[in-house]
């Protein structure tokens, strides 16, 4: 997987170009990557949702004064971790120390077998799919992201959220076990045949890192 | 097992970090457990894939909408005009049209009643991985393919035997004690060709694994102290310990003695170093007059042109992986990948163009054809063109 430190083509081209998609891509990587770190920490996801929005309309809004900022990672966690823990002083100073804490990175995501098997996905799955998760509450939703997206623990998601464990273990389980009826036994390859043979045995991942 | 039952395995961490391929202990143990559940394998290879494709999707529509929340933000601060909606998943999106081709294929894996439609594929044959091959060439010279070799004895040579095992293995049988110090030395050489792997196990014991077109000559009986070998390519040692009769490896001018080990040597001609990397055990590299030990988990790194020797921690089981039926890569540029793919897949590379300085980080089996493996770097926007056995590398 990606890593913010390595985005520093897309922060240049947003800072010195005011490149949209470079504000994208930036967007793209660290929404889940400081939702991981924020609700690690015990913070309600919808309140990591609002420090990532500050941050990146502050980021947005000083474009030109943000031109100093060298190491724009350290930057934007450093920001973000103060938004998130109301020491609001946004400066466009560059900030070098992310306190003595060396944050963890997100858990491993099989990115290339994901978008392989989106790929591959028969047309009837993906439809299924798509309208299951868009009709699902919010809070289910965001469990399954939490959960299965970003890797954190079932202890993780309850702590940050307030529920009890056995909330987070029920919502999740009938997301699947539901999607699971909806999809059907006859669908149960979920890829097409032809492609089927590729997974599993084969087919670990590639990814790029740089 | 119901599919309500198989849904309770979300559960437990370990499954999901099998699915999510988070950890290798427990993608070990899933694997392990699938392997004595066969029957399982469908259903939870389709239930990992409905956990990615949840996972994506329920990703996707939370982060649409908190971008689109930030977008409605950025409008209202009048700083200027809301920003054009990006399209977000420009890749999935360009996806959706070969998935559609796609879905037209087999469209169920487990209903028999239609057998899968062939879907057409592009022109070329599929070009498929190397497998078993090598020869043995004798101390007089005659040569013996072992590729076509049935088990049993493919040769022998004085008082000793050399017999393919039913596993495609070669071994050495004496019939006879060799006592008689003076005899000649008699050397055998094993060697593959592109596309070959192969294992063996040596007169004395020792056990090596062969990577595509590499070489090791050594002496099939016991006439003085020391065991000598010389090798090419990349070989995989698992040396039976003698106290009495030291193992030595020759390549390239550097010599390594091996004090009861498992190592792996990658000195192929096109590669630019040298790697002695060391499993389990202790290994001496010496070069010109410098000489170093290994512990576990050290590599030793050499160049054809000078002496020195640099010693790094590595990970063991990334370089070992072609051992065991992966190609695996850490930090590799793609010009390493493509010298061992035109290795394994016995293909010529060339490169078109400015191909983009990037890393990869990645394992796949070496029993997968070559499109498959393509096709997985096409995801990172490499591309290739095949044209009989010469593939073109383009950014």
């Amino acid at each position: 997987m990606a890593k913010g430190k390595d985005l520093k083509k897309e922060w240049d081209a947003f800072i010195q170009t005011e490149s949209e998609q470079a504000f994208y891509d930036l967007y793209d990587h660290y929404h889940d990557y400081l939702m991981y770190i924020g609700v690690q920490k015990e913070i309600p996801i919808e309140k990591v949702k609002d420090c990532i929005n500050d941050l990146f309309l502050y980021v947005f809004e000083n474009r030109i004064k943000l031109q100093t900022v060298n190491h724009h990672h350290n930057y934007l966690v450093t920001i973000f971790l103060r938004s998130l823990f109301r020491k609001e002083r946004f400066s466009s100073e560059e900030s070098l120390l992310l306190d003595d804490e060396q944050l963890p990175d997100m858990p491993a995501y099989p990115s290339a077998e994901a978008l392989y098997i989106q790929q591959n996905v028969q047309e009837q799955v993906a439809q299924i799919l798509k309208n299951y998760i868009d009709r699902l509450s919010l809070t289910q939703a965001k469990m399954v992201y939490q959960k299965f997206y970003l890797g954190l623990t079932y202890e993780e998601i309850a702590q940050a959220n307030g529920v009890a464990v056995k909330t987070v273990y029920n919502t999740i389980l009938q997301a699947v076990a539901k999607l699971k009826k909806l999809i059907g036994t006859e669908h149960i390859g979920i890829l097409s045949a032809t492609s089927f043979p590729l997974l599993g045995a084969l087919f670990l991942f590639f990814l790029r890192i740089l | 097992m119901t599919d309500d039952e198989v849904a309770q395995f979300i559960h437990q961490e370990s499954f999901l970090n099998y699915c999510f391929n988070r950890n290798d202990e427990d993608v070990r143990y899933w694997e392990k457990w699938l392997a004595q559940n066969p029957e399982h394998v469908l259903q939870v290879e389709a239930m990992k894939q409905m956990l990615i494709l949840m996972a994506e999707e329920s990703r996707e529509r939370l982060k649409q909408q908190h971008f689109s929340e930030l977008q409605d933000r950025i409008a209202q601060s009048g700083q200027r005009q809301i920003i054009r909606k990006i399209r977000i998943w420009p890749r999935i999106a360009a996806a959706a049209s070969i998935l559609v081709f796609l879905s037209i294929g087999g469209y169920f894996l487990l209903h028999k009643k239609q057998p899968p439609q062939q879907i057409a594929q592009n022109h070329q044959p599929e070009i498929k991985p190397g497998g078993n091959k090598a020869i043995l060439t004798l101390s007089n010279g005659q040569v013996i393919s072992l590729t076509d070799a049935k088990k049993g004895k493919v040769a022998a040579q004085g008082n000793t035997i050399v017999n393919k095992t039913a596993a495609g293995v070669i071994e050495y049988a004496t019939t006879k004690e060799n006592s008689d110090n003076a005899v000649q030395p008699i050397y055998n050489t094993l060697s593959t060709p592109r596309g070959g792997r192969f294992e063996g196990k040596l007169p004395d014991g020792t056990y090596v694994i062969l990577d595509a077109a590499s070489s090791i000559k050594y002496q099939v009986n016991t006439t003085g102290k020391d065991r000598l070998v010389w090798i090419t390519g990349q070989v995989h040692f698992n040396v039976t310990y003698d106290e009495n009769h030291p193992f030595y490896v020759n390549v390239k001018g550097q010599v390594m003695k091996d004090l009861g080990t498992v190592f792996n040597i990658n000195a192929y001609d096109d590669e630019p170093i040298i790697a002695v990397t060391l499993e389990e055990g202790s290994v001496s590299v010496s070069k010109g007059s410098q000489s170093v030990v290994l512990v576990p988990g050290e590599q030793a790194v050499t160049k054809a042109a000078d002496n020195a020797i640099r010693v790094q921690q590595i990970n063991v089981d990334n370089v070992i992986a072609w051992t065991k039926g992966q190609t695996s890569f850490q930090n590799e540029d793609i010009q390493k990948i493509m010298r061992e793919v035109s290795r394994w897949y016995d293909v010529d590379v060339e490169y078109e163009g400015q191909i983009p300085n990037r890393q990869f980080d990645g394992s796949i089996s070496r029993n997968a054809n070559l499109s498959d493996l393509l096709k997985v770097l096409e995801f990172d926007n490499i591309h290739f063109k095949v044209n009989g056995k010469t593939i073109t590398v383009k950014p």
